[in-house]
């Protein structure tokens, strides 16, 4: 079916010789005599060559609108040049592509271990919040002998976070460093 | 300001030379290069999409794919069919990503001022532009690579993607396609002129 369809074609084994004329110029001078008078009698070249004869006044149309200046295409100097900036900060990025990514992973374990640490926690977090909205603290504060009202409250304020459970601690620095990975992944989010 | 570190400036380094090692030409080979096939690759594109403005932009992205291509030969011939498949390539995802009906040749004829040409040339351009704007992408393909680069059947199915045996019919359809479209007095005035010349 297939062989039967290619046979049907109607072609010209001078086809290629007779765009290869227009596109020499050779068509229009003494030497394309020959093929002009072979495509005068050949109902396919005749074809072809009226289609090549569009098609390359196409192209030199085409060409023309690259002449003003200001407009068409960029030196190949330039070209080369941009393309090496391309390729210098794909390989930039292809060698830092594993320190981003220890990194993220590292921000990434760092939240798991927090949330963990959290859940595994929490009763003791729980417990802790509930003694510090009680009065228990106030009494506590009340009992220090050093205390009074108009003394130092940043130092007597440390005195009473040290005296807390560890799960204060604990509760005090996984609020830091939550606060601090958000700050962390902000940053990276920015130059991203 | 951002201060910039010694092993910023080793990556830079390694980076360039890098960027050097992935190019598979040096600079001089690449201006001839350039030099030889940047009008005709601007040209293909801009008729094959009907928009000198995308030409620009798709021909440079043409080059800086190419120049990070891994070649098989050093065959000019062979580099400025890749250089063609790269761009044709390019053509076809922007067709992908646009509705057919934005596919027209509005900005092919707004684009070129209308008193660089005499009427004739400007008339000879809208029929031709309006016959591309008609065609399939296939067939514009192949009837300019046929025609207007002289391509042989290899070579635009190298280009295209396609197997050498099936060019031939592909290409007379699109030829048949392309003289029905075609107005008819032009095409009797034109196919006369051609065949009159050597007489």
């Amino acid at each position: 079916m297939k062989a039967e369809r290619q046979m049907k074609l109607p072609q010209c084994d001078r086809e290629p010789e007779v765009v290869d004329a227009l596109r020499s110029g050779r068509w229009e001078t003494a030497w394309g005599e020959e093929i002009r008078q072979h495509a005068a009698t050949c109902a396919v070249c005749a074809e072809v060559a009226f289609a090549a004869q569009e098609f390359q006044r196409e192209e030199k149309l085409a060409w023309g609108e690259l002449q003003p200046p200001g407009a068409g295409l960029p030196s190949a100097g330039l070209v080369w040049w941009k393309a090496q900036r391309a390729a210098r900060r794909a390989a930039e990025q292809r060698a830092a592509a594993p320190m981003v990514l220890v990194e993220r992973a590292a921000y990434a374990l760092g939240t798991l271990a927090a949330l963990v640490l959290g859940v595994w926690q929490w009763p003791r977090i729980t417990g802790w919040l509930h003694r510090a909205q009680g009065p228990e603290p106030l009494a506590r504060f009340a009992r220090w002998p050093e205390y009074s009202p108009s003394g130092d409250w940043l130092h007597r304020l440390a005195q009473a976070w040290t005296s807390q459970t560890p799960a204060l601690l604990l509760a005090a620095s996984a609020a830091a460093f939550l606060t601090l990975m958000v700050f962390a992944a902000y940053v990276v989010w920015r130059e991203d | 300001m951002r201060e910039i570190t010694v092993t910023e400036l080793e990556s830079s380094k390694v980076g360039a030379e890098a960027a050097e090692q992935t190019f598979h030409m040096d600079e001089q080979t690449f201006r001839v290069f350039y030099e030889t096939t940047a009008r005709p690759l601007w040209s293909y594109l801009s008729r094959i999409l009907g928009s000198p403005t995308l030409a620009d932009d798709l021909a440079q992205e043409s080059y800086y794919r190419f120049l990070r291509a891994t070649l098989k030969s050093d065959d000019p011939a062979y580099q400025k069919a890749y250089l063609f498949r790269i761009a044709t390539n390019l053509a076809r995802d922007h067709w992908r990503r646009l509705p057919r009906q934005e596919q027209g040749e509005a900005d092919r004829l707004e684009q070129v001022p209308a008193d660089d040409r005499t009427a004739e040339q400007v008339q000879q351009r809208s029929d031709l532009g309006r016959v591309l704007g008609r065609l399939k992408p296939r067939e514009r393909e192949l009837l300019w690579l046929a025609y207007a680069e002289g391509a042989s059947h290899k070579e635009i199915a190298e280009v295209l993607g396609l197997r050498a045996a099936s060019v031939r019919l592909l290409l007379f359809r699109a030829r048949q396609k392309f003289m029905k479209l075609l107005p008819r007095p032009r095409l009797a005035m034109n196919t006369q002129a051609g065949t009159s010349q050597g007489s």
